[in-house]
């Protein structure tokens, strides 16, 4: 009788063992959307969950790739019409369009043409002419963009939704890992980061931001909790040019150039993953003086902004959870918002 | 009756020693680098940086014919030589800690370490 108490006690006490141990982990590399994308998430199903999680961000690719000749932004940009987009085509273009009267212009899908004519979605990249990039952007605005019989173009207007792509799969993968009742995960998405609640202890997500001159080091972390971290700059794609300049990806619409308005790196901090997306991109090409207009105006926004002085632009919402690192430890940090 | 008891003494006892034994094992491990090296989505070796006493080096050739020649040093880990056109695996450097893998996008390679202490570890790089 007592044997099997004991038995029975020493089962129990196993068992709490057992459970005190790290919860189930589970984590995924895959190459998507032109990078590489790192998933790792905590609990119950987080294997079927990251596995579902990919297919996601691979059907969002296969959707949005304007590489892909079968892919609806490519039959849309070919055609200047899709009479029948799927949910996630027309929320993104809609999306798209709002977005770019909300930045005042800074944010704006119509410029495919004219990422085209730098060759960053191609391998050979070169420097258009001035009068090239004039024509081209004489076709571009989102007031060419049309919502009748799905979605149609006008002339010689093609979109591009790479500026909001990987925020967007980000957010759809976190939804799936949800509804998985997955409560803790991150999802690196080439740098763009998704997290899902806290990490598996309850403490915060620490996340590095970039040094935007220096390849190996950080200019800080923000410790977060279920939210999504975006940066934008001028680093991640460039080539130099003949002239031995250097050309980066991020190219401003009104000038149809690469923005150089004196901020080289810009992460937006928020809730939803796309939106950050969209908002890191337009803030590098706001500029320090413009950026700061915006994220004053907007205290729903939070940023942090690294100019070519090397100056921090951070707003009151994340400056109590920024650390800086390395170089910027003794930087002034401007807390705006 | 005291059997019983003497059993239920050990019991516990071999209950806590195992307790103690998962909690060393773990906190060794904690001390640990590891650097996971993939190409093409497959990983093709790794490497326990900790114990790397020599530096030396090795490279990883593709199917059609592309390299990256990886440096290994006790505690780093990185690109020194590649046949990219950006070379943005050379440009990172050394990299020592979780927060950063190597990416060679062109050659579909990919250098990323794992650690378990989470102390000063950041967890993700945002960029």
């Amino acid at each position: 009788m007592k044997i099997k108490f004991a038995l029975i006690a020493a089962m129990i006490v196993t068992l709490i063992l057992c459970s005190c141990s790290q919860p189930e982990e589970y984590s995924m590399d895959i190459f998507a959307m032109d990078t590489y994308m790192s998933l790792m998430a905590y609990g119950r199903n987080s294997e079927k969950a990251l596995e579902e999680a990919a297919e996601e961000i691979e059907k969002t690719e296969e959707l949005l790739s304007v590489t892909r000749p079968d892919s609806e932004i490519s039959q849309l940009n070919e055609n200047g019409f899709l009479e029948n987009p799927s949910d996630d085509m027309l929320y993104l273009v809609k999306t798209g369009v709002e977005l770019n009267g909300e930045v005042d212009g800074a944010f704006d899908i119509t410029l495919y043409p004219v990422i085209q004519a730098w060759g960053f979605t191609t391998e050979s990249k070169n420097i258009p002419t001035e009068e090239t990039l004039v024509g081209l952007l004489s076709d571009t605005g989102v007031a060419r963009v049309h919502f009748e019989n799905g979605i149609t173009l006008d002339d010689n207007t093609k979109v591009d939704l790479g500026g909001i792509a990987k925020g967007y799969a980000g957010k759809k993968a976190a939804d799936i890992l949800k509804q998985y009742g997955i409560t803790s995960a991150l999802l690196n998405m080439g740098g763009n980061i998704q997290t899902i609640g806290a990490k598996p202890d309850g403490s915060s997500w620490k996340i590095g931001i970039k040094d935007p001159q220096n390849e190996s080091s950080l200019v800080g972390s923000v410790e977060i909790i279920d939210k999504a971290v975006v940066t934008s700059g001028g680093y991640e794609r460039f080539f130099i040019g003949d002239d031995g300049k250097r050309y980066h990806h991020i190219i401003d619409p009104k000038t149809g150039k690469p923005a150089e308005n004196g901020i080289i790196s810009a992460t937006v901090i928020g809730d939803d993953g796309t939106l950050c997306d969209a908002l890191s991109t337009s803030l590098y090409i706001m500029g320090t003086e413009k950026a700061s207009e915006y994220l004053n105006a907007h205290s729903e926004t939070n940023a942090i902004l690294v100019t070519e002085d090397r100056t921090l632009y951070i707003t009151r919402g994340i400056e109590p959870v920024f650390k800086p690192l390395n170089e910027y430890i003794n930087t002034t940090i401007n807390v705006i918002g | 009756m005291k059997r019983n008891f003497i059993c239920i003494l050990i019991l516990f006892a071999v209950i806590a020693l195992s307790g103690a034994f998962i909690v060393y094992t773990q906190s060794k491990k904690a001390d640990s680098l590891t650097a996971y090296i993939y190409s093409n989505d497959v990983l093709i070796r790794t490497i326990d940086l900790t114990s790397t006493d020599e530096p030396y080096s090795f490279t990883v050739t593709t199917d059609n014919g592309e390299y990256n020649t990886v440096f290994v040093r006790q505690g780093e880990i990185a690109v020194v030589e590649a046949s990219c056109p950006d070379e943005i695996c050379v440009k990172t450097g050394f990299i020592h800690s979780s927060a950063l893998p190597i990416v060679c996008l062109p050659n579909k390679l990919s250098i990323e370490i794992r650690s378990e202490k989470s102390e000063e570890d950041i967890d993700a790089v945002a960029q």
